[in-house]
């Protein structure tokens, strides 16, 4: 195969890179590309440090000086609250720290209309706290009836297009995607039966468009309807994948196990570096190891062996 | 969870969500006559996509947090004129990178006519969390500052914040076409710099 010559393929190989910095999951197929692109050009995989870097920049940076999440809230529904009414004398107004970077770290706490932003704070984080499956769910307080007359110091004013109220649904923040066992296969009377090609097909769409859950859902279907199809063990790698991603690496570990004693194939390097990725994850070093020692007896030429022998 | 691909078909946000639900649109909208429950649901809301394109483009923890609370209020005051046109994460992501580049475009400018301004010594290089050192020769903000500003913003657009080409068109005021040129100019460039030094060995220092 010939180097990276399109400006498509490079793009892509960058986007890939990217994402894959980032912790996203990628499709077995682009992965394959990955390998493909850096296998006929040895040097993409040292710049791919460059790439995932850039991706990460907008990731928290764990920095003690850095404000959370709740005080940024509150210092700016504090501000925009003093634009409606004069800040109290003793309170710091925004316009100094913003010039004063320094200066208004000192000062952090005496910002406009502290004790409404305090309140609305408390509110704030009942919000984010408040988990809704779908974007056309209500939320007490907010939605359903007039907001608390402590907020908003006003009557309610007519509010146009709203569902009606709903019972408020508060759930567990969010966790991880888990991989569950396989849901049977819907009946032939629920929807026409797919092809093993198009469910794959469903499931990578799917993953591209972020939605994890339903991708998962759909390889599921792939492995209990067609268990023995070449879609199906690529499936099992996707899964694993997900699940890695998710956080449930004992989960990713059966599935790369399964992939990987089914006889392998052209995924066989991605398996087995996922398989290292979950042994390391679940604190199995040794094993771990042993796996990383075989993996580079094996495939020592790879991308991935490149990047192992980096972390070691 | 997507990568976002040049050259593949793959949906936008707009495209994704081109109408706003009606609930968001009706709290956009009561946040923007001052509401105030309304506007702590629109600040959590857009909060951490806002902290993440600030920190994509300040350096310093301090400037990041700054700015976000910048585009937070300046999200705040649009809020009544929000037509729902797009998603409300799109239009927010939209005020917050017009605001991020605003305040990026207007410290460059300040520092280039102050030399030696003290507030440049803030620019601590921002580290990711888990980042192994030995990856790069250099920091990965070594690398963008080299490129021509209109290179960088494109790049940190496209890769850091998956902004699609049209997108970023719209957002840095520029056509589709140089948007593109911007993108592979940098991409070029960027390749360019990682392997003359890794070619010639340079290690970043501790």
């Amino acid at each position: 195969m010939k180097p990276v010559k399109l400006a498509s393929d490079e793009e892509r190989w960058v986007a890939l890179v990217a994402a894959s910095g980032r912790g996203e999951v990628i499709t077995p197929e682009d992965a394959a590309f990955l390998r493909q692109q850096e296998e006929a050009d040895p040097q993409l995989a040292e710049e791919a440090a460059l790439w995932a870097e850039i991706a990460r920049l907008g990731a928290p940076r764990g920095e003690a000086g850095e404000l959370d999440d709740g005080e940024i809230a509150a210092r700016v529904l504090g501000e925009i609250e003093g634009e409606r009414a004069p800040a109290p004398p003793s309170a710091q107004p925004f316009s100094a720290w913003r010039t004063r970077p320094r200066t208004r770290r000192r000062v952090a706490g005496l910002v406009a209309g502290f004790a409404f932003a305090a309140a609305l704070g408390a509110f704030a984080a009942t919000v984010a706290n408040t988990r809704f499956r779908g974007p056309e769910r209500p939320i007490e307080g907010l939605d359903a009836g007039p907001p608390s007359p402590a907020l908003t110091g006003a009557p309610p004013k007519p509010v146009e297009g709203v569902a009606p109220p709903m019972p408020v649904e508060v759930v567990a923040p969010p966790k991880p995607v888990e991989v569950v066992a396989p849901r049977p296969p819907p009946k032939p009377s629920e929807a026409p039966a797919k092809s093993a090609d198009e469910l794959l097909g469903d499931a990578q769409a799917a993953l591209a468009a972020g939605r994890a859950e339903e991708a998962i859902s759909t390889y599921q279907a792939l492995l209990a309807r067609y268990p023995g199809s070449t879609e199906a063990r690529a499936a099992l790698v996707s899964l694993g994948r997900l699940s890695l991603s998710g956080g449930s690496a004992a989960s990713a570990l059966g599935y790369f196990d399964r992939y990987l004693s089914s006889g392998g194939g052209a995924l066989g390097i991605e398996a087995r570096y996922g398989r290292i990725q979950a042994l390391q994850q679940l604190g199995r070093a040794g094993e771990a190891q042993a796996a990383i020692d075989d993996f580079l007896a094996r495939h020592g030429d790879s991308v991935y062996a490149t990047r192992l022998r980096e972390r070691r | 969870m997507s990568a976002r691909v040049l050259g593949r078909p793959r949906p936008g946000p707009d495209e994704a969500a081109v109408v706003a639900s009606p609930l968001d649109l009706d709290r956009a909208r009561r946040a923007g006559a001052g509401e105030p429950a309304a506007q702590a649901w629109l600040v959590m809301e857009l909060l951490p996509s806002v902290r993440r394109i600030t920190r994509v483009f300040l350096k310093s923890s301090a400037d990041a947090d700054d700015v976000a609370q910048l585009a937070l209020l300046a999200i705040l005051r649009s809020a009544a004129s929000y037509r729902g046109e797009a998603s409300l994460a799109t239009w927010g992501r939209r005020i917050a990178v017009r605001t991020a580049l605003k305040y990026v475009r207007a410290r460059r400018q300040r520092e280039a006519l102050i030399a030696g301004d003290e507030s440049a010594a803030d620019d601590v290089p921002a580290s990711s969390p888990g980042r192994p050192a030995e990856a790069l020769p250099r920091h990965v903000r070594e690398y963008l500052d080299e490129l021509p500003e209109a290179q960088a913003e494109v790049i940190l657009l496209h890769v850091a914040l998956e902004h699609t080409v049209d997108e970023i068109a719209e957002m840095t005021e520029v056509s589709r076409d140089t948007v593109k040129s911007r993108l592979r100019l940098g991409i070029e460039a960027l390749r360019k710099q990682v392997r003359q030094d890794i070619a010639v060995g340079r290690r970043r220092s501790a």
